[in-house]
């Protein structure tokens, strides 16, 4: 007799979402699925909006990377406009984005997923949250509520507003730096060089007590895709697009970002409402691709920022090819986030930062434009059709939690095989299970459950649907 | 004394008499031909409105400006009603801020107003009036009608889901630009602005072009094209001496 | 009854086209206040906004009410809004507009709770008893 395990954060009303694990009748795990019933229909909802307003628009899609969204918006109005926006605008917009994955990083790494690599994942449910960990690691916690809080203030001290900033505009941003702005942003970089340097140094020595999650948390062969400058280097807000298997090897380089339709495909599946895009060459579902620190660390020949460099060479020197367990994006992150401070350090230091020339004017001078930015998830891709008026026709996004949907479902298969069968379920091989998509950083509200633990509720069911047993935390 | 130039004779005529009232309790005198709003504002009372605006001919369209006068039980547009010798005019009593939050809320109950995504967002009189007002959420269900928006113009934009039907824009058009290429299709909840005899803004034929129907319109359904959220700030001041201007060359 | 302007008057009612209408026991009287709302409804000009969006407002509370839709908030609106068009309406056709549904609301008040009971226990998640709706 077959089992269904669902693990289902019920509390949570957008972004909702859950697990289901088949059990096959000698208690195996035989299938397991990442269910996304989020689907808050943005695509549609801008039909019929004047394209300049898509920025605001869209940046109400997620509340936690509001910024990742008005970027790639951003951009896609700049190709309506066929604008090459100013040097200055662009470097502001660099920090901007550097800033919101900055903060983004540390929500994902301190208050999501320290509690398990500090507390362990059996420790106790109750106290695996970032209290537990403020408790017997009060520096931890201190760290990421800084780290966090730097990306919020960059965020407010150059967009006036935390949440939803309205700064950035097709053309440009709307409003130039200050010489006290970039100054206080400058002020508070040192402390953050520490914080980063200490979280890396204790996260290398600890990963030799995850050998077995290392092994058995997403870690298999894909493909990878990211961003990249011209010359191959980390980067986060404009460049071109690379794609590298799983030994490293390029597939697709310098790849202008517009082009993506000729490299990736999309497909639905009938139980998710999050498209699972996929490599087109390579078809579905062998196309298979991760986005995200992983991918963006895979896909690149260095870093432009050289303490971030040196980082990025011992993480490569982790495998031979590309680095393939998803255990990994943790540590990923945080070479990001060396980086993002380094980038925005070298970004206020240039000498036209504070140009007042920041934004281009045009009429729309294009009926389509594509706006692709890498958001801490991984790459964002936006894309409108206007009509000779200027109204959004059409638009569709690909998000990057789409794009690693193929993997977060193979990756939760692997774990729960490895970890689960029938016979006995503790908690801690759930919480596993949960910690591979966690790794992933979906951007689902499912994955911000920052203080407590994520509310969960595991059904038991037979293969008639018969319900078995029935635990919530 | 009044600094607004309306479209009646704006210097004061000989035989124009002074009226005494009071005012919420002040005593006040005014010109007979004064609306109980004008006098109320020449002495430091504000009432709040969204239809009226200086230059423009009163419509009393928007019922913001409802006074209580003593000895009647109606209340009465202060915007359209002249004052009188010794009348007692309360200007914001309990039951009048009841109903003006209320009509504030049916305004938004309307249309499809997302502040947050709006570019008038921050300069709008209806935001504004909801905060006056301290309408923070809606009693009164969302009627969220389906309407178009009409970017047709080369420069401008014409929301319907941000429109009050204040007729601001009809009354510049035509008592100011004389063009009145603005007007009223329909009726009741399905009133709509329409350009020419409805036809798309951009084809219009009698349209100058000169944007003052997107200057005085208090929210963001006429705005220029190509704003992004927060930064279409409109320019009103224009128009009181524009009137006076042309008053005085037409002496 | 004598059919002159002041007794109509006193009644709640108008001398004029619709003033007076016969009808038997069986007519709800929270119908026949929704088809007079939508009868104002249609002939706003839609020049002030209480009478425009007042009425199509109190018209869609009346169809909720009807529908066993509505609990006790949904008649409290629409008795506020009675109050609100009626007493800043342009012209005579908003400030008589809510007289239909006030004078049901006068003389025929429970056929208005029992929908509303029956709304109320829709909303509670049970049927409402036999007999609960007019
Ligand atoms: S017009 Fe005014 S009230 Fe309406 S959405 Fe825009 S800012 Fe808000
Ligand atoms: S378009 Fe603007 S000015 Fe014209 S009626 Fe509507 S709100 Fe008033």
């Amino acid at each position: 007799m077959g089992k269904t395990i669902t693990i289902d954060p019920v509390t949570r009303i957008e972004g909702h979402s859950k697990i289901t694990l088949k059990l096959d009748d000698a208690g195996h795990v035989s299938d397991a699925r990442f269910h996304v019933t989020q689907f808050r229909g943005f695509e549609k909802f801008c039909e019929g909006r004047p394209f300049y307003e898509m920025p605001a628009l869209m940046a109400r899609i997620c509340g936690i990377c509001p910024v990742s969204h008005l970027v790639a918006s951003a951009k896609a109005c700049d190709a309506i406009l066929a604008v090459k926006i100013p040097e200055t605008a662009a470097m502001l917009r660099q920090v901007l984005n550097l800033a919101q994955m900055i903060q983004s990083h540390a929500l994902s790494y301190f208050y999501l997923s320290s509690p398990d690599l500090l507390l362990g994942f059996d420790s106790d449910p109750a106290k695996r949250n970032i209290f537990g960990v403020l408790e017997k690691n009060p520096q931890d916690a201190r760290d990421g509520v800084r780290l966090r809080r730097f990306g919020q203030q960059v965020i407010e001290t150059l967009a006036d507003k935390r949440i939803h900033p309205a700064w950035l505009v097709p053309g440009g941003v709307d409003q130039a730096l200050t010489a006290d702005k970039r100054d206080l942003v400058l002020s508070w970089l040192p402390e953050c060089y520490e914080i980063v340097g200490r979280t890396l140094e204790r996260t290398k020595q600890s990963l030799e007590g995850f050998r077995e999650e290392i092994r058995t948390f997403a870690n298999f062969p894909s493909l990878f895709m990211g961003l990249t400058t011209a010359d191959d280097k980390l980067e986060m807000t404009d460049g071109v697009l690379r794609i590298v298997d799983a030994n490293g090897k390029v597939v697709v380089d310098n790849a202008d970002p517009s082009t993506y339709r000729e490299l990736i495909g999309e497909a639905v599946e009938p139980d998710s409402y999050l498209k699972s895009p996929y490599f087109k060459p390579a078809g579905y579902p062998g196309g298979m691709l991760r986005v995200g620190p992983l991918a963006r660390m895979n896909v690149i020949d260095g870093i432009d920022t050289p303490r971030a460099n040196e980082e990025w060479a011992e993480f490569r020197s982790l495998e031979r090819g590309a680095v393939l367990s998803s255990f990994h994006y943790h540590y990923a992150r945080l070479i990001e986030i060396l980086f993002g401070l380094e980038k925005i350090d070298q970004l206020l230091h240039h000498p036209a930062i504070l140009s007042k020339q920041v934004r281009a004017h045009a009429r729309p001078n294009n009926f389509e434009g594509i706006g692709v930015s890498e958001a801490p998830r991984g790459t964002l891709i936006h894309h409108y059709r206007i009509d000779e008026n200027g109204l959004i026709e059409w638009a569709n996004l690909i998000i990057a939690t789409g794009f690693n949907n193929l993997a977060m479902n193979r990756g939760i298969l692997q774990a729960a095989r490895h970890y689960i069968s029938s016979q006995e379920i503790h908690e801690g091989m759930l919480n596993r299970v949960e910690a591979v998509i966690r790794s992933f950083d979906p951007c689902l509200s499912c994955s911000t459950h920052a203080v407590g633990a994520m509310p969960l509720v595991v059904e038991l069911r037979d293969a008639g649907g018969r319900l078995l047993d029935r635990k919530a935390r | 004394m009044s600094s607004r130039p309306s479209a009646k004779p704006a210097a004061p005529a000989p035989s124009s008499k002074v009226k005494t009232l009071t005012i919420d309790d002040r005593l006040v005198s005014a010109r007979e031909d004064e609306s109980i709003l004008d006098a109320a504002r020449d002495n430091g009372i504000q009432i709040p409105t969204l239809c009226n605006l200086d230059g423009l001919t009163p419509v009393g369209a928007c019922r913001l400006c409802m006074v209580e006068v003593k000895g009647s039980s109606r209340l009465f547009a202060s915007c359209v009603t002249m004052v009188g010798e010794g009348m007692e005019v309360v200007t914001d009593s309990e039951r009048l801020q009841k109903y003006r939050k209320t009509i504030v809320e049916l305004l938004f109950s309307e249309r499809n107003h997302v502040c947050a995504v709006c570019v008038s967002n921050g300069h709008c009189e209806l935001q504004n009036l909801a905060q006056l007002l301290g309408v923070t959420h809606l009693t009164v269900p969302y009627l969220n009608p389906k309407l178009p928006v009409d970017a047709s113009h080369e420069r401008f934009v014409n929301d319907h889901n941000r429109c009050v039907l204040c007729q601001r824009c009809v009354r510049v058009c035509g008592e100011v630009e004389g063009a009145h290429t603005w007007d009223i299709n329909g009726r009741g909840i399905g009133a709509r602005v329409i350009t020419d005899l409805n036809q798309p803004w951009g084809s219009s034929e009698t349209c100058t072009g000169c944007g003052k129907c997107v200057q005085v319109c208090p929210t963001g359904a006429l705005t220029e094209k190509g704003k992004s959220v927060r930064e279409m700030s409109k320019r009103t001041r224009f128009l009181p001496y524009l009137t006076m201007m042309r008053e005085d060359r037409s002496e | 009854m004598p059919c002159d302007y002041e007794s109509l008057a006193k009644l709640g009612s108008i001398m004029g086209s619709g003033g007076m209408i016969v009808m038997d026991e069986t007519s709800s009287m929270v119908d026949v206040a929704k088809f007079f709302m939508e009868f104002c409804m249609d002939e706003s000009c839609g020049k002030c906004v209480p009478c425009r969006v007042g009425t199509a407002q109190m018209h869609e509370l009346l169809r909720q009410i009807s529908a066993g839709e509505a609990t006790a908030r949904e008649l409290a609106l629409l008795e506020h809004l009675c109050e609100v068009v009626k007493s800043t309406s342009l012209c005579g056709l908003g400030q008589s507009a809510p007289n239909p549904v006030a004078s049901t609301l006068h003389y025929f008040r429970e056929e208005y709770e029992a929908k509303i009971a029956a709304g109320e226990a829709a909303a509670a998640g049970h049927t409402p008893p036999a007999g609960g709706a007019a």
